[in-house]
């Protein structure tokens, strides 16, 4: 914290030059009258509306301006408990209320809005992204079996982060965000040409070889472009972007390794149950 | 030429004491200079003063002020002391200002709840009065002296004075308009320019009335057009030639009012 002003240093200032400037003379004076007649003689001044810069016309509501020595919103946030931990420890002689304004406190009350509506938009997009994909595959399952590779991501890349020990801040929030789209990406291709290619062949073990013929190398090649793409980010002179690159490249990367590992194996694992409705027409005929 | 202005011309041809016929530029101004701060050998005047600011918020002084013009037959020194007694919290804080045709006045302040009497720097007069619109200057008086003065347009009603500063460096105005009404000489309107050539400020009498035989302001407004406040200031119980005597305008009678003459 740095210097600090409000209605009680304009008092003392007044108070003070009008016995001579002399040190002990920087106080509050003892009555309110005295302290309306050093306010009155404040404002015969050439600016005698800077008063209301500290204290409303009614003397009902007051400013206390605290200058901080860095804009942080670390710094702010600590301020503020301070401040509050103060007032609750010493109650003030009359019951007031007080609020925080300015301009680093309204980046601390934004940022928090913004993670948590982040999150909150997370959240909804996870359902609502599930909800289209499983009308997409015209199954649930298949739906779930979607969201995997991005929940690996996520899960992954917040782990990373908390072992890092790096707040859930703006950065963060929106990251997820992009990956839910990123992540997606590579399951609607890698599940769609599953399908489609399972219907071609006999076996889902057969459709692993093919899968992994175009399509996963697409996916492959996507992921390295994209991933590549991104670190040039490192180069930046400021933290944030740097922060972004890394951690794009690392959701391609992720994302990528999820699709084409993670999801082939709950394929094959779940083979019988995801594969119900795309049964070859020999084995169709079959049961009737 | 607003419908007020107007109708304030109207009641004071009503009331003029004298035709007046075009005169010198410089009769004028000392005419009106009479009319606005000389009238009476003393006065009194209870004053109730609003002070509005941008958004509408108002606060209120009530002053009593005391004048006394010096005995030479002419306008030049006075003495004024202000008595204040709302709000409550600034009752019998009291100003003295010994106004000199010559040089700068000097001004005393006192401050009871402190006990404190101050002599204030009184070199620069256009400081606010109090927190209000007004400057010292404007309740005391600027000295004709202190300004050309040129007579820019004469309507049947009413004269209109250029004025501009002969030392520009400690006024903030650059030159200022005064309509001055033809038959009682009372500056009705004042409208002040700044550099750029913007008008800043308006003084406007709301208010005339004929008072021991004296026209007078009873009501007044100064506007800030920059900073959208203004100030308004009502003049009652007011007296001439009251005869008050001159040992009241002195430190002494800072610290104990004269209870007699502000009732």
């Amino acid at each position: 914290m740095g210097k600090s002003n409000s209605l009680p240093d304009i008092v003392k200032t007044v108070y003070r030059e009008l016995f001579m400037g002399k040190d002990e003379a920087f106080r509050i004076p003892d009555t309110p009258a005295a302290v309306a007649q050093t306010l009155i003689t404040f404002q015969s001044s050439h600016r005698p509306q800077d008063l209301w810069h500290f204290v409303t016309p009614d003397y009902r509501r007051t400013n206390l301006w605290l200058q901080l020595k860095s804009g942080d919103n670390v710094d702010m946030k600590a301020v503020t408990a301070a401040v509050d931990r103060f007032i609750s420890d010493n109650p003030p002689p009359v019951p007031l209320e007080h609020e925080w304004f300015g301009l680093t406190y309204i980046n601390v009350v934004w940022q928090q809005k913004m993670v948590s509506g982040m999150l909150r938009a997370f959240l909804g997009s996870f359902l609502v992204v599930l909800a289209m994909m499983a009308f997409l595959f015209r199954s649930f399952w298949w739906g779930l079996l979607s969201m995997v590779p991005l929940t690996f991501t996520i899960a992954a890349i917040y782990g990373l982060i908390g072992i890092m020990g790096k707040d859930y801040d703006m950065p963060v929030a929106i990251l997820s965000s992009l990956s839910l789209g990123l992540a997606i990406d590579y399951a609607i291709h890698f599940l769609a040409r599953s399908r489609a290619l399972r219907e071609k062949h006999e076996t889902w073990e057969e459709t692993v070889t093919a899968v992994f013929g175009e399509p996963a190398r697409c996916i492959a090649r996507n992921v390295i472009v994209i991933g590549v793409g991104f670190l040039p980010l490192l180069a930046a002179p400021l933290l944030p972007y740097r922060t972004v690159g890394v951690f794009i490249s690392a959701i391609l990367l992720l994302a990528g390794i999820a699709s084409l590992l993670i999801l082939p194996a709950l394929l094959t694992i779940f083979e019988k149950k995801l594969f119900i409705a795309t049964q070859t027409p020999e084995k169709e005929g079959e049961a009737i | 030429m607003n419908r007020l202005t107007v109708a304030i011309a109207a009641t004071l041809a009503l009331i003029s004491a004298t035709p007046a016929s075009a005169t010198e530029v410089d009769e004028v101004v000392s005419r009106a200079n009479h009319a606005a701060y000389y009238q009476g050998e003393d006065g009194r005047a209870k004053v109730d003063m609003t002070i509005t600011d941008n958004q509408g918020r108002e606060r209120t002084r009530q002053f009593i002020i005391l004048r006394k013009d010096a005995d030479d037959g002419q306008d030049t020194d006075q003495k004024f002391y202000v008595f204040f007694r709302r709000p409550a919290d600034v009752n019998r804080t009291a100003f003295l200002v010994w106004k000199r045709s010559g040089g700068d006045d000097d001004r005393w302040l006192y401050l009871p709840a402190l006990d404190l009497v101050k002599r204030i720097a009184a070199s620069d007069e256009r400081t606010s009065f109090v927190g209000s619109h007004f400057f010292y200057e404007d309740v005391s008086g600027r000295s004709p002296d202190e300004d050309r003065h040129v007579l820019e347009e004469e309507t049947s009603d009413f004269y209109v004075l250029k004025s501009t500063p002969k030392d520009p460096s400690p006024v903030e105005f650059a030159s200022y308009r005064t309509w001055i009404h033809r038959g009682t000489f009372i500056p009705i309107k004042t409208e002040y320019y700044d550099g750029a050539g913007n008008l800043y400020r308006t003084y406007e009498a709301l208010e005339v009335e004929t008072i021991g035989g004296f026209p007078t302001v009873t009501r007044a407004r100064m506007s800030d057009i920059r900073t959208g406040g203004q100030t308004t200031i009502e003049y009652t119980d007011v007296k001439y030639d009251v005869g008050l005597p001159d040992d009241l305008f002195t430190e002494r009678y800072l610290r104990n009012a004269p209870r007699k003459h502000l009732r």
